[in-house]
């Protein structure tokens, strides 16, 4: 079966890298968890795994938060969009944010690499959700 | 009175019971005619102005000279010409006259001009009506643009609460429903967070309160603040970041010294700009911080000038004034100065801005409304 083998966690918030670790270990999957404190960061790493063509280190999803310093989620999708058609697999993004404004929320949907918002707190049912999806789309 | 040209009776009744001064004039500028109407509004018989020229009543040179130049454009154009006169005389009050000057022919398809009418109306009471309205019209407009404000500042708080104080809450419900799932060894590491949220929900509820107090606050105390001692006793409070990061001032305070301000303001506001300026500095050079005053018509400029790491403002000018928005990654940055600095200077009238160079500094020019 296809299963998640990577998480991307991109948000400054450390409560938030922490519980989202803590909610994957607890529901046995073996999926890994990678965090990154803005988007920045992520695009850094991406970047130089496209140059290296690691493609086993692309995650399947990426939890993406709006409000971080340095570069925040909406400029980190401006910038996967350029990488996407390097990276060459489907990645689902997610984004998730504590902000309840209609406005980030129908931006959000707008995009469509985005392929929902979350607001936070983030839970097990969520990410129940999202393997659920990832799945059904593998089998599709 | 000449009232020869006048071939029927009820002309002449019209005429004289005009409310609007009606004058013939030959081409001398001398009154070949008057209605009563000058009766009313001078309280002298039409017979005393009959034969006298223009020049003669003892008017200010500034009206006869406009009054003569329009007459003179009028028989030269062999138009009519409508013009707006202000009449003062130092016995009258100022009054204002929409005065009509229409050349007169010599016969019905005449091309000769023999003299000219002037139908003179008092439109003072129109015109200051006029000037009222405008006035008022004004007035509602800075109170709208007032409303206006108010209004972003009551979204972008409604924003903030939607944002600030919920991030907190969020990872504190998230972190309670992971306590009740993990299991007993995993809980004190979850108690660590759980302390460390609730202490950031306090802290942004103290940073909204002290920003809500600013916006609340009505009538300032406000005294005369002496820039250069405010400085002197702000660089003190500061004296072992200045050592440590051989930060140097060059101050011009020399256009203006001294401002009325609220004083608590204005100390948090210069000391926001010159912690940034330290805070932010770049790690290949010491940091200078150039403050200078400048005198506008309506306020004052203070500039305030570092050579730092500056901000690429093309990316983040939206929200450098908002509330825990840090750009640089800075482990100490909470987002807080630039959000308060800003409520500061607005709730006292004034504008901040910012101009910045990515690895050259930055510029903040905050104006003072006087």
């Amino acid at each position: 079966m296809n299963s998640i083998n990577l998480f991307y966690v991109i948000d400054d918030d450390k409560v938030h890298q922490f519980t989202i670790k803590k909610i994957i270990e607890y529901a046995q999957m073996t999926s890994k968890v990678m965090c990154f404190d803005n988007g920045e960061h992520a695009i850094v790493f991406l970047t130089q795994l496209v140059k290296e063509n690691q493609i086993d280190k692309y995650p399947e999803i990426i939890l993406l938060d709006i409000n971080m310093p340095v570069m925040d989620g909406w400029e980190f999708l401006e910038k996967y969009v350029l990488l996407k058609p390097k990276i060459g697999k489907k990645v689902l993004i997610y984004m998730v944010s504590s902000s309840n404004n209609q406005e980030d929320m129908d931006r959000a949907k707008a995009i469509s690499d985005v392929s929902d918002y979350i607001v936070k707190p983030i839970t097990k049912e969520h990410i129940g959700k999202m393997v659920t999806y990832f799945q059904n789309m593998q089998i599709n | 009175m000449n009232l020869s040209y006048l071939t029927e009776n009820y002309f002449s009744v019209l005429i004289n019971n005009n409310p609007d001064l009606i004058c013939r004039y030959n081409l001398d500028k001398r009154i070949e005619f008057i209605n009563n109407t000058v009766t009313k509004v001078r309280g002298l018989p039409p017979e005393y102005y009959i034969g006298k020229s223009i020049f003669e009543f003892g008017y200010t040179p500034e009206f006869v000279e406009k009054f003569s130049q329009t007459f003179d454009r009028c028989v030269g154009d062999k138009q009519n010409i409508q013009i707006e006169m202000l009449f003062q005389k130092e016995d009258y009050p100022i009054k204002i006259f929409l005065i009509t000057f229409v050349p007169i022919f010599d016969t019905i398809l005449g091309t000769e001009v023999i003299g000219v009418f002037s139908v003179s109306r008092d439109i003072t009471k129109e015109k200051n009506l006029e000037i009222e309205l405008q006035k008022q019209l004004e007035e509602h407009k800075i109170l709208a643009q007032r409303i206006i404000k108010k209004a972003n500042k009551l979204q972008n708080f409604s924003y903030i609460v939607s944002h600030n104080l919920r991030s907190p809450l969020a990872s504190i419900v998230g972190l309670m429903e992971l306590y009740d799932a993990v299991k007993e060894e995993d809980r004190e590491e979850i108690i660590g967070m759980l302390r460390l949220s609730v202490e950031r929900l306090s802290q942004t509820v103290i940073d909204l309160t002290e920003a809500i107090q600013i916006n609340q606050t009505f009538d300032l105390k406000i005294e005369t603040v002496n820039l250069k001692k405010l400085l002197t006793h702000i660089q003190e409070s500061l004296y072992l970041t200045i050592q440590e990061t051989q930060t140097s001032f060059e101050v011009d305070f020399s256009a203006c010294e001294e401002i009325h301000y609220h004083k608590v303001y204005m100390e948090s506001i210069l000391q926001n700009l010159i912690t940034n300026a330290i805070k932010y500095r770049h790690p290949n050079r010491k940091p200078i911080i150039q403050l200078k005053t400048m005198i506008l018509e309506n306020g004052v400029l203070l500039t305030c000038q570092d050579n730092g790491i500056g901000i690429d403002l093309e990316r983040h000018k939206h929200k450098i004034f908002g509330l825990h928005k840090t750009f640089h990654g800075n482990q100490d940055a909470r987002g807080v100065g630039l959000f308060i600095t800003k409520n500061q200077i607005e709730a006292m009238g004034g504008t901040i801005d910012v101009e910045s160079e990515l690895g050259e500094g930055t510029k903040f020019t905050i104006f003072f409304s006087l």
